[in-house]
């Protein structure tokens, strides 16, 4: 079994965890590291992103003394932290549900012979900034909320313009999030900017892998506690022959593993630790997905020579 | 003719008018009856629900037994499921006079995942009066009420079921609240806001069912403004019991699908027109 093959079938295992878990009586809390989405009815967790806003919205200001208490906050924070600790990246690459979805489509697109837009990386790292913003914007309107400078309809402020709050119910049936709601300008505001943003979404998830990550403020969270992180993904510069398979197997095209030259730290926020650049890579040990100090999978010539035969499993074959 | 068409109609709106009045008299705002003030999370994780209890004129404060009982939910929490209801005393909190009656603060604490039924029962004159709520609480201390005394003892008052649905523990405007109320009346009063509205029937299952109209207070107000709906019944033997729910806007009551897929659509259309004229800065790959 290929790397690929084991991803392709945790990832769909977390699909059903993470959608349908409530419905086996399986939840996994208010601060799971990915798009487990509160908005699917019977979901088997929360996506810590929802849960945060709500943490920040009655955890601050007049809300302290009768609202959440910042204990509870700060615990679904450590929650947070060790799953990040544990996991790292791999939340993103091989457990996320929305993952899932934009690799469908990206397979979807592959089937039907259509080619992959290209964002150059010089490009993906000036949009980099994106996925910040809404992570302080985040930070920054629930307790404006809470304050009463907003209206309370700003509540779950990121929760009112991500895609995966209108896509990731459809799997449970639910499709009042791809409505408008009229039920004040507020409302018809986020409506209309989340079925906006999800048109443009699915149309940049089927023309490039992974489009939406490059705007997750859920990935630039996990990036931030990179220090606290046991897996993560590692070069080994002096086996490295500059084949540049990695850059090219990489559905995020991120340059920064092909053009290090000196560190071992290779692991840039917008990786996906995914793996695929390990799996691409002709040169013994040059690549590896590390916990800890133990390489859980080293990239060899005889493994990407083996993919390589198959051209219908190969993303460079493209 | 004419004349005989305009008398007859002026008989039914009168008769109309009579009995709207006799049901105000009947049951206007002048009985015992529950009104949420607050919900809120507690620094230990559990819930605070606070209540005013409106206490008629005639009636004793003193008097009054206010009980709850909790029930786990299992379809909410998995591990509470099964376990029998518990039954807590409670006294009332502050009083205050409001017009010629009282009001008194009655607050309860939940550190569980619980459907409650919070009951009133107080002698007003020679009939007695109930007040009921049910509400959800999805605490996660696991503590108990620190204010509420474990009892075996729960009023003996006419016999009501609430049909919970999906969506019960948040009741809509334009959702069906539904009940039952053994030897209960062919119609229950509604109040809205402390306004007499209107009348809900008993229906072919012995139900009665009410259906809040949407409002657009709510509707501007934001997804935590709440409307105060009050059932009212006169019992055969005299007694008068009333339900109090909550009701909250509706998720579905001004939302537009077709409009949605439009704009999707529309900006589908967009995007992609843009993705195809990107240009060299975009190679495809």
């Amino acid at each position: 079994m290929t790397v690929r093959n084991l991803r392709g079938i945790v990832q769909h295992a977390g699909f059903i965890v993470m959608m349908y878990g409530g419905r086996f009586g399986l939840h996994l809390g208010s601060a799971v590291p990915c798009f487990a989405c509160p908005f699917v009815p019977g979901c088997g967790g929360f996506c810590y992103l929802m849960g945060l806003q709500g943490y920040i919205g009655f955890g601050m200001g007049a809300a302290v003394a009768s609202g959440m208490g910042l204990v509870t906050a700060l615990g679904w924070f450590a929650v947070f932290a060790a799953s990040v600790a544990l996991l790292g990246k791999l939340w993103c690459g091989w457990i996320c549900p929305f993952g899932l979805i934009q690799d469908w489509l990206s397979a979807l697109r592959r089937h039907l012979g259509v080619r992959e837009r290209s964002i150059p990386y010089p490009v993906m790292r000036r949009l980099a900034w994106v996925k910040y913003v809404l992570l302080a914007g985040i930070a920054i309107i629930p307790p404006l909320v809470t304050a009463g400078i907003l209206h309370e309809d700003f509540y779950l402020p990121f929760c009112g313009i991500c895609p995966g709050k209108s896509l990731l119910p459809l799997f449970a049936g639910e499709t009042r999030y791809l409505a408008l709601n009229y039920d004040n300008l507020v409302t018809l505001g986020f409506s209309v900017a989340l079925i906006a943003i999800t048109g443009a979404m699915l149309v940049g998830m089927f023309l490039k892998d992974r489009f939406f990550c490059i705007f997750c403020p859920l990935l630039a969270f996990i990036h931030m506690l990179k220090p606290v992180t046991a897996l993560r993904l590692a070069k080994t510069p002096d086996t490295c022959v500059g084949c540049g398979n990695c850059r090219r197997a990489c559905p995020m095209e991120i340059e920064a593993v092909y053009r290090e030259r000196a560190s071992s730290d290779v692991q840039s926020d917008e990786c996906l630790d995914c793996a695929a650049c390990v799996e691409a890579c002709p040169s013994d040990f040059a690549l590896a997905l590390k916990f800890l100090k133990v390489k859980l999978f080293r990239s060899s010539r005889n493994y990407a020579a083996g993919i390589g035969g198959n051209s219908k499993k190969n993303e460079l074959s493209r | 003719m004419a004349r005989r068409t305009l008398l007859f109609f002026i008989c039914v709106a009168l008769l109309m008018q009579f009995t709207e009045d006799e049901l105000r008299a009947a049951d206007g705002m002048d009985f015992l009856r529950w009104r949420m003030t607050e919900q809120a999370r507690t620094s230990d994780g559990g819930m605070v629900v606070s209540f005013d209890l409106s206490i008629p004129p005639g009636a004793n404060p003193e008097d009054i037994e206010v009980t709850y009982r909790a029930l786990p939910q299992g379809n909410i929490g998995a591990e509470t499921g099964g376990s029998a209801p518990e039954t807590y005393r409670k006294k009332l909190g502050d009083t205050r006079p409001e017009g010629d009656g009282t009001v008194a603060d009655v607050t309860v604490y939940s550190g569980r995942s619980e459907l409650i039924e919070l009951t009133a029962a107080s002698r007003a004159g020679d009939a007695r009066q109930y007040a009921l709520t049910v509400f959800s609480c999805f605490g996660e201390s696991g503590n108990e009420d620190p204010d509420a005394e474990r009892t075996n003892y729960y009023p003996n008052r006419p016999a009501f079921r609430v049909a919970t649905g999906q969506y019960y523990f948040r009741a809509q405007t334009g959702m069906p609240i539904e009940f039952s109320l053994d030897s209960g009346p062919d119609s229950v009063s509604v109040f809205e806001k402390g306004i007499f509205t209107s009348t809900a029937e008993r229906d072919a299952s012995g139900n009665y069912v009410y259906v809040p109209p949407h409002d657009d207070e709510l509707s501007e107000a934001g997804y935590t403004a709440k409307k105060d709906v009050v059932f009212a019944a006169s019992m055969p033997d005299g007694d008068l019991i009333s339900f109090y729910v909550p009701v909250y806007r509706s998720f579905y009551g001004k939302i537009d699908l077709k409009g949605g897929l439009a704009v999707l659509s529309g900006s589908m259309l967009v995007s992609a027109a843009l993705a195809m004229r990107a240009g060299r800065r975009f190679p495809w790959r």
